[in-house]
């Protein structure tokens, strides 16, 4: 049986960075808005975590197999944040998780910090970088756990009849390009070289 | 012997495409730049109008004039165009964390009349979320090559210019004297890397032209 070939050194820094990364994030949040929203973030890290070790991490694919529905699910994603953010999304989970989460954390974290990351990742993507194929695993799976719980779960929390809940409509879109995304990632051979960076002229 | 005569039909197919695709855009361009320029103006203030105006007004010049024979650019300015939405969006946290939107009305009390101007809220709402949205979908146009992209890669670094200009004035001009303003900062970092975009878009812009 062959091993798998050892993983270079820009690879194993990438994954340190990853594996410190995530508790400080998941710190830094819990102390903000608890448990319940550390739970639903960074569990979609860790398994991002998992499986970019267990999948792509020797391999980034293809950047035109990922990179359109990356930024296509962040686009999306970003809509969706403004309409949490007009409902206020934060107050309404504070209440619901009895957390003390206001209106300016959730800019400075929500709305600030992790699009800011988000973004910085399509040159991650692009590149072929092991970190920017992180973190599209992060993001991809984060949309498709983390989003329908606007629907099936925070309106459940705060009892009574079904009702609307800051963020539930436009919560679903963004989940299509980021299977679509993980589909791609899954599905495209494993390329050697960092030829392909730009999609062939029509 | 026989001849195969598809490929006689085929070549006048993608010019009439490729200008098809430039005037859908220029028109979309410019009915965007009218709409947020009025929008900018009516919800923002008249400085804020101008500087839309001003950014918009750049990007169509930059993009027509470089948009000769309707070919697309390369996209070789990717990057640079990520780098600069990024830091777009430190200058965006920079004004937000120091109340720019409220000293842009201080500022310029003139240019307020009651019932104007953004409030923290808005500028959230409006600029961090909803427009970088829209500079991201700019960002996916810009890598398949469409005219639009290629507009939206204009706009992108001739509004990070504009805005940065506009941190200035407000910090320089203001009706409060020189003093320091959210996006003085890193406004001169994304300048920069928005400078270089341009830069970049122009020269692919002639290596495409030459190429053809």
């Amino acid at each position: 049986m062959t091993r798998a070939p050892r993983l270079d050194r820009e690879t194993r820094l990438s994954i340190a960075l990853v594996a410190v990364f995530i508790p400080t994030y998941a710190t830094v949040l819990y102390l903000q808005a608890g448990l319940m929203v550390v739970g639903i973030v960074c569990g979609a890290m860790v398994a991002g975590f998992v499986a970019w070790l267990r999948t792509t991490v020797r391999y980034p694919p293809a950047t035109e197999a990922i990179l359109p529905a990356y930024l296509l699910a962040l686009a999306l994603f970003l809509f969706h944040v403004l309409e949490e953010f007009q409902f206020g999304f934060a107050a309404r989970i504070a209440t619901a998780a009895h957390v003390h989460w206001t209106e300016v954390q959730f800019i400075e974290v929500i709305v600030l910090l992790g699009p800011t990351i988000w973004i910085a990742g399509a040159i991650g993507i692009y590149k072929r970088h092991p970190l920017g194929n992180y973190i599209a695993w992060f993001f991809f799976i984060g949309m498709i756990v983390g989003e329908p719980t606007h629907m099936l779960v925070f309106p459940f929390m705060e009892g009574g009849r079904y009702h609307y809940f800051p963020g539930m409509w436009s919560a679903l879109f963004p989940m299509a390009p980021a299977a679509y995304g993980i589909y791609r990632m899954l599905a495209d051979p494993r390329k050697g070289d960092a030829q392909d960076t730009l999609p062939a002229v029509s | 012997m026989r001849h195969s005569t598809a490929v006689h039909a085929a070549p006048d197919r993608q010019p009439l495409a490729v200008y098809t695709a430039r005037l859908t855009s220029t028109v979309f361009a410019l009915a965007a730049t009218v709409t947020v320029s009025l929008a900018a103006y009516v919800y923002g203030g008249s400085p804020l109008g101008v500087t839309v105006l001003g950014a918009s007004a750049l990007a169509l010049a930059g993009w027509l004039a470089t948009a000769r024979g309707g070919a697309v650019e390369n996209g070789s300015a990717f990057n640079l165009l990520v780098l600069t939405t990024v830091a777009l969006m430190l200058v965006y946290a920079e004004q937000w964390s120091t109340g720019f939107p409220a000293v842009l009305i201080r500022s310029f009390p003139a240019a307020y009349p009651p019932g104007t101007g953004l409030s923290g809220h808005s500028f959230i709402a409006v600029f961090t979320l909803a427009g970088m949205a829209m500079l991201v979908l700019g960002l996916l146009g810009y890598y398949h090559r469409l005219p639009i992209g290629e507009f939206a890669a204009w706009f992108t670094f001739s509004w990070t210019l504009c805005a940065t200009i506009l941190a200035y004035v407000t910090g320089l001009l203001g009706s409060h004297g020189p003093h320091y303003v959210g996006g003085l900062a890193f406004g001169p970092v994304a300048s920069i890397f928005a400078l270089l975009g341009i830069r970049r878009l122009v020269e692919a812009s002639s290596e495409t032209g030459s190429a053809r």
